[in-house]
């Protein structure tokens, strides 16, 4: 009795819903979107098919439709189901981006399948082209530039991002959402800045430099390793770098201002100079300092001017305001006068002086 | 109950803690935190302290009503209504916790059907369930008290998962506090309230306690339990979310869970929601054995039977529920009568405990 039960519930319990076979299903790892023909999408994918015999197959394809799932129905002579489950980067080109990219976004933070780590990209130039050309990493484009994303944020100077946090930042108030900017360049792909977004739509871009300014302002951060330029012509490498950042927000219903205080720390790794004396230490933390808040206040003035928020002051603003009013502060935001200090600590220099 | 209850038959006054929690706690914490957000925003987790506090005072009351003698609230409500008010006040009770069965399994159905496999139909795991329900109850309610246990320390470890959101969180979503009015505090406590519901398991489980009255610090512990489980979760849905995304994210705990990064596998909420099929089986069991109860005492049905008779509906109503819409409708329904049954029965009964024992000792 006990055994033909379990005989009919393997029977009964099987074929309930589709299969999906790992070494079958083309797992997608990046989407790259342009602007097609008659306001179509012209979507890009690389493909990789695990093969049982090791064999990891990278192929790209390419396809319109008005919408992103459209697309996967375009997609010819392809093997299906595909699985975005790993799913690692979506790269739009600029004038796509210029135009915005909610819609594309949207269905993938819909789709249950999906995760929320995707990356966001902006290209310089074509995302399909980027992706077409396969250069000669091993792992496929899609892992690569996981990874080269992952590691600029993690130990470079690039501010967290990714399709949670651009949601985030859409749909919250008093804040907009910036991601990086990659370019193919003959055979590599490089990290240019970082795209700036009012809500869904690409508005302006901040250069490397900036974008490391911004990492240190935005919220408190560790950084990677920094070339900073001396008065002097010399030049000094910092490592370790950490922000500790404060917002202040004074009055923000009524007449508002903000206070951003930033406490850096760092340690010098590398210096050309002769010698690094207690002097050329205080030198570089001033440098530093100076040059912080330069960046700061011109960005500040920048985003004002864009009527863009990507450091979140008016959700700072929120926080620290009752019943605040995020009428009122759209209307004044361009106006708000923001103040930057910037105190800059040097740590450790190495092991020798 | 029986007077002639063998002591073998009764459970040790903390498995109180688990099936009171266990009772709480179900598919409700995989999405509350936006319905509750919609009326207090990022005052959110007070309102769900000011309801669990709320439910302490209900648990009081209910050793208040259930203070003297070993009746459940059956025998009670046959005694004080008499035979016909009483067996009316019964029936409705086995309605609403068949209710209850019927929301929780089609709700967690749903999230199996929205994200693991779009395809099941929905007969499928409700047989499964169902089926292993009949096993549990047949075992009686020392097993039913037993699975409460499972319930809560198999998945127990999935509060750990809760710290993967911290990483792209933000505190400062918190403030500034208490900046909503009385008004949207007290929508949102009665919002709260369906995320609560399942003590009433109490009013019935009285008897079969050893020793009920010093069970009352265990019951306690229990609700102090889902308290500190719903504040974390809702902390955390505040910090990960901006408010505007919070009420987009039908799930949000189920969301959240995808941020969770495990070398063996990509997507965390399937192992979440396979897990949470230990949390939401109690909740079945529960008011499955107590709808039976009703059956037994009332309609003098024996259990063995009448559960039968309970899998059958049960069945059927959770299959003619065919989507989204409909679940929530369902949603609604429940967490209105639930909030009817709280703030007014419980009281109500409450009240009149007093008063007819007050009549009694006089005369």
């Amino acid at each position: 009795m006990k055994y033909c039960s379990l005989i009919v519930l393997c029977i009964l319990l099987t074929g309930c819903v589709a299969e999906e076979i790992i070494d079958e299903v083309p797992i997608l790892f990046i989407v790259g979107y342009d602007n097609g023909k008659e306001g179509k999408i012209k979507g890009t994918i690389s493909l990789q098919t695990f093969d049982p015999n090791q064999e990891v197959e990278t192929r790209s394809f390419e396809a319109e439709a008005y919408t992103s799932k459209g697309l996967r129905n375009q997609l010819s002579g392809l093997p299906k189901p595909i699985s975005i489950g790993k799913m690692a980067v979506l790269l739009f080109s600029e004038d796509m981006a210029e135009e915005g990219i909610i819609d594309v976004l949207d269905s993938f933070l819909r789709d249950p399948a999906a995760g929320r780590l995707i990356y966001v990209g902006v290209v310089e130039g074509s995302a399909g082209e980027l992706i077409k050309n396969e250069f000669q990493y091993l792992q496929g484009i899609g892992p690569f530039l996981q990874n080269l994303i992952k590691q600029s944020i993690e130990y470079g100077n690039m501010p967290q991002n990714n399709i949670h946090l651009f949601d985030y930042k859409y749909y919250g108030d008093g804040m907009d959402p910036v991601v990086p900017i990659l370019k193919k360049e003959k055979t590599e792909v490089k990290i240019t800045g970082l795209a700036l977004f009012e809500d869904e739509k690409m508005v302006g871009k901040l250069n490397l430099d900036e974008m490391f300014m911004f990492a240190l302002i935005n919220k408190s951060f560790s950084a990677g390793l920094y070339e900073l330029e001396l008065p002097d012509g010399e030049y000094a490498n910092l490592q370790k770098i950490k922000s500790k950042v404060k917002y202040k927000v004074k009055n923000g219903n009524t007449n508002p201002s903000v206070n951003i205080s930033i406490k850096l720390n760092g340690n010098i790794v590398e210096y050309t100079g002769d010698k690094l004396s207690k002097e050329t230490k205080q030198e570089i933390a001033k440098t530093l300092e100076r040059k912080v808040k330069a960046h700061g206040d011109e960005m500040v003035k920048k985003f004002q001017e864009l009527g863009i928020d990507p450091f979140s002051i008016g959700d700072h603003a929120r926080s620290q305001t009752r019943n605040f009013d995020f009428k009122k502060w759209y209307d004044r935001y361009p106006d708000v006068p923001v103040t930057i200090d910037v105190k800059v600590n040097i740590g450790e220099s190495g092991i020798i002086d | 109950m029986e007077q002639s209850k063998r002591n073998d038959l009764l459970i040790s006054p903390f498995l109180i803690m688990f099936i009171i929690h266990s009772n709480q706690v179900g598919v409700g914490i995989l999405g509350f935190p936006r319905y509750i957000a919609a009326y207090a925003g990022n005052d959110a987790w007070i309102v769900v302290i000011i309801t669990g506090v709320v439910f302490h005072v209900f648990i009081w009351m209910m050793y208040r009503i259930l203070s003297d003698g070993s009746y459940d609230i059956i025998d009670l409500h046959n005694k004080w209504f008499g035979k016909w008010i009483g067996s009316f006040f019964n029936i409705a009770l086995m309605m609403y916790l068949l209710l209850g069965t019927i929301v929780i399994l089609r709700t967690f159905i749903e999230v199996i059907q929205a994200w693991m496999f779009p395809e099941l139909a929905t007969w499928i795991p409700v047989g499964m369930y169902l089926l292993l329900t009949y096993y549990v109850l047949a075992g009686g309610f020392r097993t039913v008290a037993g699975i409460c246990f499972f319930g809560v320390i198999i998945p127990v470890w999935l509060v750990f998962t809760a710290t993967a959101p911290l990483k792209f969180s933000t505190f400062s979503n918190l403030f500034p506090m208490m900046d909503h009015t009385l008004q949207e505090f007290a929508l949102g406590t009665r919002q709260m309230t369906l995320s609560y519901v399942g003590i009433d398991i109490l009013l019935l489980a009285y008897p079969f306690l050893k020793n009920p009255k010093s069970s009352r610090m265990w019951a306690h512990m229990g609700v102090l339990l889902t308290t500190l489980i719903y504040t974390m979760v809702m902390v955390i849905s505040l910090a990960f979310y901006s408010e505007g995304q919070l009420q987009q994210s039908i799930w949000s705990t189920l969301i959240a869970w995808k941020v969770v990064e495990l070398p063996f596998v990509e997507r965390f909420e399937y192992i979440g929601i396979t897990f949470w099929c230990f949390v939401v089986f109690p909740n079945i069991c529960l008011t499955m054995w107590g709808a039976s109860r009703v059956g037994k005492k009332v309609l003098h049905i024996k259990q063995k039977y009448f559960v039968f008779i309970l899998i059958a509906f049960v069945f059927t109503a959770c299959v003619m529920v065919t989507n989204r819409d409909q679940v929530d409708y369902l949603n609604t329904i429940t967490s209105i009568i639930g909030t009817y049954v709280y703030y007014f029965y419980i009281p109500f009964i409450f009240l009149y405990s007093m008063i007819w024992r007050r009549v009694k000792r006089r005369t």
